[in-house]
Formats: structure tokens, C-alpha cells, sequence
């Protein structure tokens, strides 16, 4: 066997690499140590206290703006996954019809173009039908985040699909399953997986979202990051670093979630 | 629907062609292909790869349809019924076992996407297990268990709702050899104990020959021959069957005149011999003479040269139970391959460069068309 580049062996690169993971995790360690701060400052240390915690837990905008936050991004991760399951099936699984190429790159084009071209242009299309229904409602939010979402919820999708045996579905199919119940009992249980990676992904996605929400949103729409975001630009107390550990937990765990389904459902 | 129920008759093919692709990029994968199936009968799709032979399956099967033709299972046409209603299972190639389901779980699926009640499931798979000898390992998942195991299960997966047709594509080739032998006499055991129509897709001749009641023999997406093994080993219908099935020599020869003996050829380099034939070789024609390696007589060169082949020995394989030699033919029309059964106090006396005769009788050979 042919040996690799011996990329670790190069001068410099443990000093490189331990760089990056500094920049990389030590204004994140910073922020939520802060979040302990006795003290009202969000860059000086005055002691270990939950204040800041209990502040947040008990500011009335910052329970609505969770509330929201939560709320828009079940809705649209159910939404979005849904939607991504069907193109998913649709693209592997479907006859070859024309355009399918095209169809394969345009799904996942929107994850390349720069979120702020899609917030404008979620604005000017929530503006507009605004104007002419007179609708304020928590839909627009709903449908924009469900848009941007679909890709990310797509993308583990197809690729569970791609790697699951095509002849699976054919023997369930012989074995008198009829095409729904070779779905249910085969197709749907092996990309489950697939799924609820595609699910937790559209979650923290629409969770994390600040611009294409700070677009579309209208007055009293506040979700966390854009509540978050609107406090920075006044005074900046502890209180953003509480939330934001909290924040960063759940992430956190979501993603573990995905990691532990993906390892225990290998296929193969 | 049309009726035509043959006695005896499991599948019945009439004039049957697929044809994938359109425009200038056709395939024609089975070229018009008419064929019964018995009930009861182990029946084998020969051929090499590229074939056709997958594809005939998955016409059987209902997962491809045929582009012209109809296929009758027990009289009736099956054109139009979907692969999920007909009570044909497939043995699969990569056995597609469930990864989410255990080896029992596994082998219920088709009886519980028939609505069977519990307990005959529950029973028909203990039946199964046993059938297969793995009630040790129902409740393992699929791959927890070695790939003979899991050929095992797929197999009982297929049995267990009773099909009137069981396809197997090439079941046998992903084992090793010794699996593989062991695997080939359970397979024809469970043929027997079950009375369900097996139908067998394999490239290998000799696998072909040992499982099979018939033999169905392909090329190119045609049927050369179907018969027993016996008939397509012993008398091959054509040159290429002669030579897919089992290793085989040609001889060059030219029809004579026919006399009291019967059929008349002009062996080159032997002279006339008389050879049984079916139908009359015309004078002058040209002909091959089939010999299998095995009817041919080595031994050294006698001093009565008149009706026999002579030749150098160019290579001598001891194999076992056998020797094989090839000899370069001293009138120029190539290699023979000999095989010659061992006795335990034999020595070789044959090496290689001596000078050899070769002799055969008459009858174990037969004439094709040149
Ligand atoms: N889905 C398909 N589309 C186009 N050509 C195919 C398809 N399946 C098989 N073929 C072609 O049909 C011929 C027969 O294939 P197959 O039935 O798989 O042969 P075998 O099983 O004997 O190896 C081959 O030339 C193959 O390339
Ligand atoms: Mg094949």
C-alpha cells in the first residue's frame, strides 16, 4: 500500500491546528463562562453567580421570544422534512423524468446562495402579500424558514436512500408486500434514520436563523437569536450570555443525537 | 384473461422478448423465447454472463414485463398482475435480508403482508427454521450471522408462504467452494421435500448439470438447448452448447457417401469413419465431430497408424482422480484434451514430448454442422 502524505509529520502543524481549535473554541468558552458572571458586565469577571440565568428565565420577552423560536422551529422542521423525504424518495427512488438533473442540483443550490439574497427576497415576497392580504400572522415566518430549511433536512435524506439497498424494497415487494406496505415496513423504517438526522438539522437550522428571520418578521415577532441581536445593540449584560449557553446546549445535544442515531444504525 | 391449462405445465413461456432501451441504444435481452416449466421440477438457466438470464427471472417474477409474449403460470396470463400478487418468490442474489428485522421476523414478513394470523406465522417459521436448521438463530439479526446462514434464511424467507415458483439468480455463487457443494445438495433436498418449481439461474455448467432435472442452456438472449443434464452434456444441439457445456474437443471432418455402417466422415487424419447420426450429412459437407476429453484413449505410440490420431504430448495435469493431457495432433488440426482416470498403482507413463495415440469409439462422438 502506497503511504499517505505524512500531513501530521509537516513543521508547524500542531501549532496550527491547536491555533484553530483556540480561535475556534475559546470566545465560545469565554462567552459561557461570562454567563456565570456575578457581576453586570459581559467582558469582566465579578464572581460566580446563576443570576443572570434566573434574569432571563424570568424576563417575559425572553420567555415569548423562546416560545417562538421553539414553536417556529418544530413547525417548519416537520414542514421541511416532510417536504425533503418526498423529494428525497422522489429523486432516488422515482422514474428518471425530464429535467431530473436540473431538479438534482436545484435542491441544494439554496445552502450556496448567501442567506441575505434570500432573506431579500423572502422580504419583498412577505411584503407584498402583506400588502395585498393584510394577513400579519406567524405564517410568513413559517413558510420562509420551512423554505431554507428544506435542503438541510434533503441532504441526509437522499443520502441515507443512496446507500440503502434498492433490492430491499424489491423483496419486500415479492414477498406480496403491496407498494404501501413495502414503503411502511421496509423503506420507511431503514431511512428513519435519515429522517430524524434531516429533522434535527432543519431544527437547529430554523433555531439559529437571525437574518432571513430579522427580514421577514414583523413588530412583536421576536425570535431568540433577533431578541438576542436587539439587546447586543443596546447594553450587553450577562443576561445574552445566559441565554446563549442554554442555547448552545441544546444544540449541542441535538447534534449528539444525530451523531448516536447515525452510529447505531449504520447500514452495513 | 386467457385460459390454457397444460397438465404438468408451471410456466409457460410463448414467444416472450425484452427489449430495453429505445432508439439506437436497444438491448434485446431475450430474443423470442418459447419454454415450459414443470410443475415440481428443478429447472436450471445456463448461460454466461450478459446473457439474459437475470432478466427471463425477473420476467418471471413480474419486475420486468415483456416488451412482446405472454407468460402463463398454471394457464393463466400474468401480464398484467403486479410482482406483490403472484405466488413466485425470489431468492435474491445478495439473499436482501432486513437489516431491521430478525432472522424469524425475517422469514414472517411475506405471511404477514398475506394477514396470516399470529400463530400460524409463529408456526410456519419454527417449521421453516427447522426446515433450514437454524432454530438457533431466530432471534439474531440478519447480520449477526454468516453469509451460508443468511443464504439459508433467504431461502426460508422465500419458502415460507408456499409459492407455486421459487426463482433463485445465482444463489450460490457468493459462497466458497466447499459451502457452495453443500449448499447445491440442500438446495436440491429442499426441491425435493418441498415439490415447489424451482427455477435456478447460474453461469456455472457444472453446478448446472449436478442440481438440475432440466437444463435450459442460453446465449445471447436465446435458448440454444433444453433437456435433461444427460442429453445437453451428451448431445449437445449445437457447437456452442457443446462447448459452454463441459469441456469438449472438435474434431474437422467432411461427409462421403453413406453405406451399410450408416453414416460415412472423412476424419482428417484418420480417414472414413462411421459415426451415428440423426439426421444425414450430405456428401462434401462440412462437419464438426464432438469428443469429450474423457472418451478419448491415450496411449503410446503403436505401430499400426491406420485409424488413429497421433500427436505430442504438450502439458500433463495430475487433478486426482484423473490425468489430463493436451496433445498437439500431428496433422496440424490443433489441440486435443484427454482425460484419463487414475488407478492407485499407476504410474505415469506418459510424459510430456512423447509421441501418443489417441483413439475413440465411434459412437461417443457426435456431428454438428460446421
Ligand atoms: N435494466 C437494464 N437496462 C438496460 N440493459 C439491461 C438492463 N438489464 C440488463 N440489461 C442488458 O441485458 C442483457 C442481459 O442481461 P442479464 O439478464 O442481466 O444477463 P445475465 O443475468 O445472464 O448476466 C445484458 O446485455 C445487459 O447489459
Ligand atoms: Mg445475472
Amino acid at each position: 500500500m502506497a503511504k499517505n502524505f505524512p500531513v501530521t509529520h509537516q513543521r508547524g502543524f500542531s501549532a496550527v491546528a491547536i491555533l484553530t481549535f483556540i480561535f475556534l473554541y475559546a470566545p465560545l468558552a469565554v462567552a459561557l463562562v461570562l454567563a456565570f458572571n456575578a457581576g453586570t458586565s459581559a467582558a469582566k469577571w465579578g464572581g460566580f453567580s446563576l443570576r443572570w440565568f434566573q434574569s432571563a428565565a424570568n424576563n417575559q420577552q425572553v420567555i415569548a421570544a423562546s416560545v417562538l423560536s421553539l414553536k417556529l422551529a418544530a413547525i417548519s422542521a416537520v414542514l421541511a422534512t416532510a417536504a425533503a423525504t418526498l423529494a428525497a424518495l422522489a429523486m432516488t427512488r422515482g422514474p428518471r423524468f425530464r429535467g431530473w438533473t436540473f431538479t438534482y442540483g436545484v435542491i441544494s443550490v439554496p445552502l450556496m446562495v448567501p442567506e441575505i439574497v434570500t432573506a431579500v427576497a423572502l422580504l419583498v415576497v412577505s411584503a407584498t402579500l402583506r400588502g395585498w392580504t393584510g394577513y400579519t400572522g406567524l405564517t410568513y415566518l413559517i413558510v420562509a424558514h420551512t423554505a431554507f430549511c428544506v435542503p438541510f433536512a434533503y441532504l441526509p435524506i437522499r443520502a441515507r436512500l443512496q446507500t440503502m439497498d434498492i433490492s430491499l424494497e424489491r423483496a419486500a415487494g415479492d414477498l406480496y408486500a403491496s407498494p404501501w406496505n413495502a414503503f411502511r415496513f421496509v423503506t420507511m423504517p431503514l431511512l428513519f434514520p435519515g429522517v430524524l438526522a434531516g429533522f434535527i438539522l432543519a431544527f437547529v437550522t430554523s433555531l439559529d436563523d437571525v437574518v432571513i428571520t430579522e427580514f421577514v418578521k414583523t413588530a412583536g415577532q421576536d425570535t431568540l437569536p433577533t431578541y438576542m441581536l436587539g439587546q447586543v445593540r443596546r447594553t450587553i449584560t450577562p443576561e445574552v450570555n445566559a441565554i446563549a449557553a442554554v442555547f448552545f446546549v441544546i444544540s449541542v445535544a441535538l447534534v449528539i443525537c444525530i451523531y448516536a442515531v447515525n452510529q447505531r444504525t449504520k447500514i452495513n | 384473461m386467457t385460459g390454457e391449462i397444460t397438465p404438468g405445465v408451471a410456466i409457460r413461456l410463448k414467444k416472450v422478448t425484452k427489449t430495453y432501451g429505445s432508439g439506437n441504444g436497444t438491448v434485446a435481452a431475450v430474443k423470442s423465447t418459447t419454454l415450459d416449466i414443470f410443475k415440481n421440477e428443478f429447472f436450471t438457466l445456463l448461460g454466461p454472463s450478459g446473457c439474459g438470464k437475470t432478466t427471463l427471472l425477473r420476467l418471471i417474477g413480474g419486475f420486468e414485463y415483456p416488451t412482446t409474449g405472454t407468460i402463463l403460470l398454471d394457464g393463466q396470463d400474468i401480464a398484467s398482475v403486479p410482482p406483490f400478487r403472484r405466488p413466485i418468490n425470489t431468492v435474491f442474489q445478495n439473499y436482501a435480508l432486513f437489516p431491521h428485522m430478525t432472522v424469524a421476523e425475517n422469514i414472517g414478513f411475506g405471511l404477514r403482508m398475506l394477514k396470516r394470523s399470529r400463530d400460524e406465522i409463529a408456526a410456519r417459521v419454527d417449521e421453516m427454521l427447522k426446515l433450514v436448521r437454524l432454530e438457533h438463530l431466530s432471534g439474531r439479526r440478519t447480520a449477526q450471522i454468516s453469509g451460508g446462514q443468511q443464504q439459508r434464511v433467504a431461502l426460508a424467507r422465500a419458502l415460507a408462504s408456499e409459492p407455486k415458483v421459487l426463482l433463485l439468480d445465482e444463489s450460490l455463487s457468493a459462497l466458497d467452494y466447499k459451502l457452495r457443494k453443500e449448499m447445491q445438495m440442500e438446495l436440491k433436498s429442499l426441491q425435493a421435500a418441498t415439490g415447489i418449481t424451482f427455477i435456478f439461474v447460474t453461469h456455472d455448467q457444472e453446478e448446472a448439470l449436478t442440481m438440475s432435472d432440466r437444463v435450459a442452456v442460453l446465449s445471447s438472449g436465446e435458448i440454444m438447448q433444453v433437456g435433461t443434464p444427460h442429453e445437453v452434456y451428451n448431445r449437445p444441439a449445437n457447437r456452442f452448447v457443446a462447448n459452454f457445456v463441459g469441456e469438449t474437443n472438435f474434431l474437422q471432418g467432411r461427409g462421403l457417401n453413406p453405406d451399410a455402417r450408416g453414416t460415412m466422415i472423412d476424419l482428417q487424419g484418420i480417414g472414413a469413419v462411421a459415426i451415428p447420426t440423426k439426421d444425414t450429412v450430405a456428401p462434401g459437407a462440412l462437419v464438426n465431430i464432438v469428443v469429450r476429453p474423457e472418451h478419448l484413449r491415450i496411449s503410446p505410440l503403436s505401430q499400426e497408424p491406420a485409424t488413429q490420431l497421433t500427436g505430442s504430448v504438450k502439458t500433463v495435469s495430475f487433478c486426482g482422480p484423473e490425468t489430463q493431457y493436451t496433445v498437439e495432433l500431428s496433422n496440424g488440426s490443433g489441440l486435443l484434451l484427454v482425460r484419463k482416470y487414475n488407478t492407485p498403482d499407476e504410474n505415469p507413463s506418459i510424459a510430456v514430448g512423447d509421441q501418443v495415440s489417441v483413439k475413440f469409439t465411434p459412437n461417443t462422438a457426435q456431428v454438428l454442422p460446421g
